[in-house]
């Protein structure tokens, strides 16, 4: 759903709203929906071409489809694929994106993911996923220590013509933690024209350009991490993406203890001691949710520090209810929910939830 | 003793008793003379007074200073029991009044205790109440054109 729906807010989904076209499928595991405002002539082809865009991706990028061209690749991870552009460009970003985060985003998690028996709980429905599986297998006690996880990973991108071939590296991989945000990064490239401002929400996942149905900015609510209607926070962001890693809806049990997929490479163990939720807010939202994922896993006694470092606009939620925002935050943010307004942002100084 | 039958005899009898008659008479001053050598032997032994005399070890108080002994005996131990029973008292009371005290510092410290809950559910009370009251009279969440959450 675009808007909270008690009737005094937003419900984009309406197309008796005036100016406003909006388009909306499932795909990725999630709710996609596109919002154009004043939307121009060649608006619905952009729309048609956005949405081939986020079909793309998950036909060739995702884990979960047996036919995708990842699902190809990872069966035979030493050797090289001819594989479709779109996935060809995904993992040359989501190489980019392990360097940039000095290994904290590494999508060979995907053999700690697997260990602990995740691979029918990414796709499931909406909704808070806690459920118990038979493998004791689990963190350092999954791999060997001559695992590719020592080394920085390394794919491998040709190009000739027309045609892509990639190697992994030697180590199945799972695009979750970056497929989504491409995919709205590239549908949102198409939207760019397509009205006076544009809106993708992918599951959570967001991209906005343009100004919003009311004439301003786009206005974002930040999800509580622990349910209710009412968010946390609201932001105010003109273009640009957002995106949002929780543990509040892929966690479950692995020999009577609990893990979560946002799984920390270093440690091979889920990851971000302390936290619950983790958003970012950055011009591409790719980043965004790729720096959502890394400063998840810096863990809550370090966030602050770290994307102040960075310069990031990103917000957190405590696992005992604190909200945080980083300075470069503070800007975007206009309302705090009352019971967790504190002095100011930063490390130290959050307010109770 | 003189047979009739035999009066020869008779004659020689009565010879006999006239000797016997002196040297009988002399036997109690043979003994008075022995008897007092030997008194008078007692008296001058020098070793005599140096060793007591067997019958001085196994002397016999008098049943008077007995009597009299036995009660001081007795008086003695009845007044060590009753010190020890004194002794015994007192520490059953000192005992006693530690447990009184350590049952008081308990109940104050248990009463403290439950004086803080109290103190702290008032204050968590109070601080939900502020809460809710900031809540209510802060202002609503301005209207979102989209909520982001949980990605996946």
């Amino acid at each position: 759903m675009l808007a909270l729906d008690d009737g005094d807010r937003w419900d984009l989904a309406q197309t008796t709203i005036p100016d406003v076209r909006t388009r909306t499928f499932r795909a990725m595991a999630s709710q996609v929906t596109f919002v154009v405002v004043d939307p121009s002539p060649g608006a619905d082809a952009a729309l048609e071409r956005a949405e081939s865009v986020v079909r793309e991706v998950e036909r060739t990028c995702s884990r979960f489809d047996a036919a995708s061209d990842l699902v190809r690749a990872n069966a035979a991870p030493h050797q090289w694929h001819e594989v479709p552009a779109r996935l060809a460009h995904a993992l040359a970003e989501a190489g980019r994106a392990h360097e940039e985060t000095a290994g904290l985003f590494d999508p060979r998690v995907l053999e700690m993911l697997l260990s602990w028996g995740s691979a029918e709980s990414m796709p499931a429905a909406e909704g808070p996923l806690v459920r118990a599986v038979g493998l004791a297998t689990r963190g350092r006690e999954a791999g060997s220590p001559t695992s590719a996880f020592c080394e920085p990973w390394r794919p491998r991108v040709a190009r000739d013509g027309s045609t892509y071939r990639v190697h992994l590296g030697g180590t199945g991989v799972d695009l979750g933690g970056i497929g989504k945000g491409l995919a709205v990064r590239w549908a949102a490239a198409e939207l760019g024209a397509a009205g006076r401002g544009s809106m993708i929400d992918a599951g959570g996942d967001l991209a906005f350009s343009g100004s919003s149905p009311d004439g301003g900015a786009w206005r974002v609510g930040i999800e509580d991490p622990f349910g209710g209607d009412e968010p946390v926070l609201v932001l105010e962001v003109n273009h640009g993406g957002c995106a949002t890693s929780s543990i509040r809806r892929h966690r479950w049990t692995v020999a009577d203890e609990q893990v979560h997929h946002l799984v920390d490479p270093r440690t091979r163990l889920p990851g971000g001691r302390g936290l619950a939720a983790v958003t970012v807010a950055d011009p591409d939202p790719a980043r965004s949710e790729v720096w959502s994922k890394a400063l998840f896993l810096t863990g809550g006694a370090a966030i602050g520090t770290r994307a102040d470092e960075l310069g990031l606009a990103a917000a957190w939620v405590r696992l005992d209810g604190r909200v945080g925002v980083s300075a470069a935050m503070e800007p975007l943010t206009i309302w705090r929910r009352p019971s967790t307004q504190g002095p100011t942002a930063g490390e130290g100084q959050e307010a109770q939830s | 003793m003189t047979d009739p039958s035999r009066p020869g005899v008779a004659a020689s009898g009565r010879r006999r008793a006239a000797r016997r008659g002196p040297a009988i008479a002399l036997i109690p001053a043979v003994a008075a003379v022995f008897g007092g050598s030997l008194a008078w032997a007692g008296q001058h032994d020098p070793l005599a007074a140096a060793e007591p005399s067997a019958v001085d070890e196994q002397v016999q108080p008098e049943p008077g200073a007995a009597a009299e002994q036995a009660v001081a005996d007795l008086t003695a131990r009845v007044r060590d029991a009753r010190a020890r029973v004194a002794a015994l008292t007192a520490t059953v009371a000192e005992q006693r009044e530690a447990a009184h005290a350590k049952q008081a510092a308990d109940a104050a410290q248990a009463s403290a205790a439950q004086a803080a809950a109290a103190q702290a559910a008032a204050a968590k009370a109070a601080a939900q109440a502020s809460a809710a009251q900031r809540r209510a009279s802060a202002p609503a969440p301005p209207r979102v054109h989209v909520v982001t959450r949980a990605s996946g």
